[in-house]
């Protein structure tokens, strides 16, 4: 176990997604360790391991088949056992109501992938460097959606 | 001298014959013209018991009356052929006793047509004094008789006195000439024979006196009266058989003044006093008294005696007669009784009746043949203005001047004709009132008409109600028509409802809606429910109660079946009018199976709608994220590429993947240009209270990358806050700011400015669908502009003005925005000048509805 190691997972059933996703978080300074799972049964499945460690960071994409991002939320913050867990909401959606969805139930933050490679880079570089004991609290939707400067 | 002597008492006893005879034609005379008056008399009293009693057995002695008179004048013709003056007298009273019997039958005729007792009084008050005119006239003949009776009378009694005197005288002086002869005839046969036959002579002549004194008695003792003679001083002294047989009495008994034993004890008295009266003044006696008849009981009799006087005027003797009268007098008293009795009465009811007859509406006048007013009533007065008297005797055109007495006139003469005339209500052109009129002949007792009666009554109200009603009548009628027409039209019925006795009315278009032809059947609530489809049918019967128990009709539609099978959906409505028991429930039931239909159809279409929404939503996710995804990639590993392995690619490769990373990013621009566009159709419209400030904030931000590159300045007024799809704003707004930026010049900073003002728009103009109050919104830019021609086709959807590598667009977004101001109510314009930059204005209305 690395202690000074952030822990992330991604659940994305997109395989070329996961891999710009891996590049990225590699391209990174920080200490990360990845896993990568492929749907939200998976994921469920996964952070239902009682030998694991929880990861701090889950990037959540939305649709996955099984089960869908919305739903692993729902599961996830219902779950005492994974209060400490931050949610970022990885999708493509820029949809209105999808983001109102995920911040109502839970979600910390918003993230729609980026068509850029660099800006991935950026937008997860600055994530993982975000302290989330403080980001949890006082959220309001103009925080939620990750903007890039 | 003898000779002339005998002559002389020759034509003396003719002469006594003559007026022996004379007298009798005089008694018989007397009695005839008597009889004539009693006859009528008689007439009369029958006439007026049948009016009191109406017991036509007193009409006996009227029937026929009329005949029985005139024979009597045609005798009385004859016996007066001698005296001139008595045939005018005749004449006279045969006009007055024809007129007396016209009065009478006069009377009766009114009586038939009850006509108000004035009438009837009035005749009988004419009747009357006919009567008595005809009475003078009876008693002026009988004078006339009774001076010509005295004239024979005493010629008679002159020839009867001087014929014995004379005769004693001849005889005496015959003896004296006999005696004289004799003396001298002694020596004379011729004188003696001359006495002989003087004697002789005078035999004859006494015989002759004495034949005619047995023609006389023998008359006196046919006729059929009381006929007595007296002394001068009143003893009677004669008394014909009819007297004696009468009486009962002899000769003896009577004679003298044993006579007045036949007198009634109370009219004895008053008969002396007026017979020592009568004898004293020598005037003629006359004298009603009861006299005994051989029963024993007495009689009413007129007595009346004459004086036979002498040449001197004195008195020689009297000659009477007595003519019985008892039941004329009986006859008459009992009338008079019944008659005074009657009169009482009809004297209150002629008071009543004449109260009612003058206190009526009606205008009741009678006019005479020639067409004259005779009579009329109150009414009548007040209604032609005048008074009474300046009115009675007027011709009708006289009080009615105008083509209205010209009619009355006309139907006047029609009823003097015999015909009954009824005119039905007519305007009178003088006071405009309605009168309808009776017009009736009034015929007297022989059936001739002698006058016309005019009944008139206001009919005004009535007629004028009449029209009301009529004109109300049509209206309805109209009403009616128009109504049923409007049911054939609307597919509608009517109905009402009497939910106390259940009587249930239905229109003809009700029946025909249940497919039935109008009235095929008497409505029943009942029948009513055997048209309800099983389904419905408890419903229909839980509404109907609960109507009838709150008074409340619930509208709800139900289904029924038609008489020839068919399925319709009924709606009814109700109303109650009235109260209590009369409460009656009207209302219409509408064939609404066209609307269910249409209804139904609509809801399919709804839901089919929904569905090919939520396919469309669905739909627009996939392209949303599906469609994009490759072209993520596709752009994703070109970058990682150029990235990778960047410098040992050759400038035309690095070329190529930077192209292909143009391509696919045109299409994601695409993909997202066409959401954005479907999502205009697909949004719902729910307006709500925008602020554009935040809007044009939120665009800022979302275009912050390009703003802070092309240093952009975009300057806004304050905006207003007004009812609208926040989405479609932002879209609005974004796509323009966006293009403004887009389209900026190269080497200038992009100045865009966002105006807003308030206008009034009256009349459609343009594109607008409303008008009223606008928020004109423009955005400026100092760009690179457009040529105005192309002004419209900006707005069409893939219509673009440049290249797409010129500058980059899918030709999509000013399209958008066209259809979300047009779902704002309000309308989009473009102003643009080639190398100055363009100006969009859009027109939002603000009256959107939340």
């Amino acid at each position: 176990m690395n202690h000074d190691a952030l822990y992330l997972l991604i659940a994305d059933d997109d395989d070329d997604d996961r891999l710009f996703f891996k590049e990225a978080i590699e391209a990174s300074k920080v200490k990360t360790v990845l896993t990568m799972v492929n749907d939200g049964v998976e994921l469920m499945n996964y952070l239902t391991k009682p030998e694991i460690h929880l990861p701090n960071l889950v990037f959540l994409d939305l649709n996955m088949p099984r089960k869908s991002g919305i739903e692993c939320l729902i599961e996830i913050r219902n779950n005492n056992k994974f209060k400490d867990l931050s949610i970022a909401i990885y999708s493509t959606s820029a949809m209105e109501n999808d983001i109102e969805e995920t911040f109502i139930k839970g979600a910390n933050i918003y993230i729609k992938k980026p068509n850029d490679f660099q800006v991935l880079k950026n937008i997860l570089a600055k994530v993982i460097t975000i302290n989330w004991q403080y980001h949890t609290s006082g959220l309001n939707k103009e925080n939620f959606i990750l903007n890039i400067e | 001298m003898m000779v002339m002597v005998t002559f002389i008492s020759y034509n003396k006893i003719l002469q006594f014959n003559k007026s022996i005879e004379a007298l009798m034609r005089t008694n018989v005379l007397k009695n005839k013209i008597v009889a004539a008056g009693s006859i009528l008399q008689d007439a009369e009293n029958g006439q007026h018991a049948f009016l009191i009693t109406n017991d036509s057995n007193f009409l006996q002695p009227f029937n026929g009356a009329e005949q029985r008179s005139n024979l009597v004048f045609v005798s009385l013709d004859s016996l007066i052929s001698d005296n001139a003056e008595q045939q005018e007298n005749l004449k006279k009273l045969k006009i007055l006793v024809a007129e007396r019997y016209l009065l009478l039958n006069k009377s009766l005729e009114l009586l038939q047509y009850n006509l108000p007792q004035s009438f009837i009084d009035s005749g009988l008050l004419k009747g009357k004094s006919k009567m008595n005119e005809i009475r003078k006239h009876v008693a002026l003949m009988l004078q006339l008789e009774d001076k010509l009776l005295d004239r024979r009378t005493n010629v008679r009694d002159d020839t009867a006195n001087l014929t014995p005197n004379f005769l004693l005288t001849l005889s005496l002086f015959s003896l004296l000439a006999i005696t004289v002869f004799f003396f001298r005839l002694q020596n004379e046969t011729s004188v003696r024979i001359s006495l002989t036959e003087s004697n002789v002579l005078l035999q004859a002549a006494k015989d002759q006196i004495e034949a005619s004194e047995t023609k006389f008695r023998t008359l006196s003792e046919v006729i059929p009266h009381m006929i007595w003679t007296a002394t001068s001083n009143g003893n009677r002294n004669f008394f014909n058989k009819y007297f004696l047989d009468y009486t009962g009495f002899t000769f003896k008994e009577l004679n003298g003044s044993g006579w007045q034993r036949i007198i009634f004890p109370d009219d004895k008295e008053a008969d002396l006093a007026l017979w020592h009266d009568s004898i004293k003044k020598g005037e003629d006696f006359k004298h009603e008294m009861r006299i005994r008849h051989h029963s024993g009981t007495y009689r009413w009799h007129l007595s009346h005696g004459i004086a036979q006087k002498d040449n001197d005027g004195v008195i020689v003797g009297w000659i009477g007669t007595n003519t019985e009268i008892e039941d004329q007098k009986k006859f008459t008293e009992v009338l008079e009784t019944k008659v005074k009795e009657r009169t009482a009465e009809l004297e209150k009811r002629k008071i009543f009746v004449e109260t009612i007859l003058e206190t009526s509406q009606s205008y009741i006048t009678v006019y005479t043949k020639d067409s004259t007013l005779l009579d009329l009533n109150n009414a009548s007065e007040t209604f032609l203005g005048k008074k009474k008297e300046n009115l009675i005797g007027k011709k009708i055109l006289e009080l009615l001047p105008n083509a209205e007495g010209i009619k009355a006139e006309a139907d006047l003469q029609s009823a003097f004709n015999g015909n009954y005339i009824h005119n039905k209500a007519f305007q009178s052109s003088v006071t405009g009132r309605y009168l309808e009129n009776y017009i009736a002949p009034l015929k007297d007792e022989e059936g001739n008409i002698y006058a016309a009666l005019l009944v008139a009554n206001d009919v005004t109200n009535i007629i004028v109600k009449q029209i009301e009603i009529e004109t109300v009548n049509q209206q309805l009628q109209l009403q009616n028509q128009i109504f049923e027409l409007a049911e054939s039209i609307a597919n509608f019925g009517s109905y009402s409802w009497n939910i106390t006795t259940g009587e249930l009315k239905y229109s003809d278009n009700l029946f025909r809606l249940l497919d039935c032809d109008p009235q095929e059947f008497i409505p029943s609530f009942e029948k009513f429910l055997s048209f309800i489809h099983p389904d419905y049918l408890q419903q229909v019967i839980q509404s109907g109660e609960q109507t009838r128990q709150t008074g409340v009709l619930i509208e709800t539609p139900y289904l029924i079946i038609s008489k020839t099978g068919i399925f319709k959906y009924f709606r009814s409505s109700g109303k109650f009018t009235g109260e209590g028991d009369h409460r009656i429930l009207i209302g219409t039931v509408q064939d609404i199976s066209n609307d269910v239909a249409a209804s139904k159809e609509l809801q399919t279409k709804n839901l089919e709608l929904e569905d090919a929404n939520a396919e469309l939503a669905s739909f627009n996710y996939v392209a949303s994220h599906d469609l994009q995804e490759p072209l993520r990639k596709i752009q994703g590993f070109s970058n990682r590429i150029l990235e990778m392995d960047g410098e040992r690619l050759s400038v035309t490769t690095k070329d190529y993947f930077n192209r292909i990373q143009a391509a696919a990013r045109r299409m994601q621009n695409l993909i997202e240009s066409l959401l954005s566009f479907s999502r205009t159709n697909t949004t719902e419209i729910i307006f709500v209270k925008t602020d554009l400030n935040q809007i044009v904030t939120d665009v800022k931000a979302a275009l912050q990358e390009t703003i802070k590159e092309k240093n952009a300045v975009i300057e806004s007024q304050q905006l207003p806050i007004l009812n609208a799809v926040p989405i479609l704003m932002q879209q609005l707004f974004l796509n323009i700011i966006d293009n403004a930026l887009k389209y900026s010049k190269h080497d200038v900073t992009p100045l865009i400015k966002i105006t807003a003002e308030k206008v009034n728009i009256d009349e459609f103009a343009g594109q607008l669908k409303r008008y009223g109050m606008f928020w004109k919104i423009a955005i400026r830019d100092n760009g690179i502009g457009f040529e105005q021609q192309y002004e419209h086709k900006i707005f069409e959807i893939f219509q673009r003005l440049h290249g797409k590598t010129d500058y980059e667009g899918t030709g999509i977004g000013l399209a958008i925005c066209k259809k979300i101001v047009q779902a704002h109510n309000g309308a989009i314009t473009a102003t643009g000048q080639l190398g100055v930059g363009a100006t969009f204005t859009f027109l939002l209305w603000d009256n959107n509805k939340s």
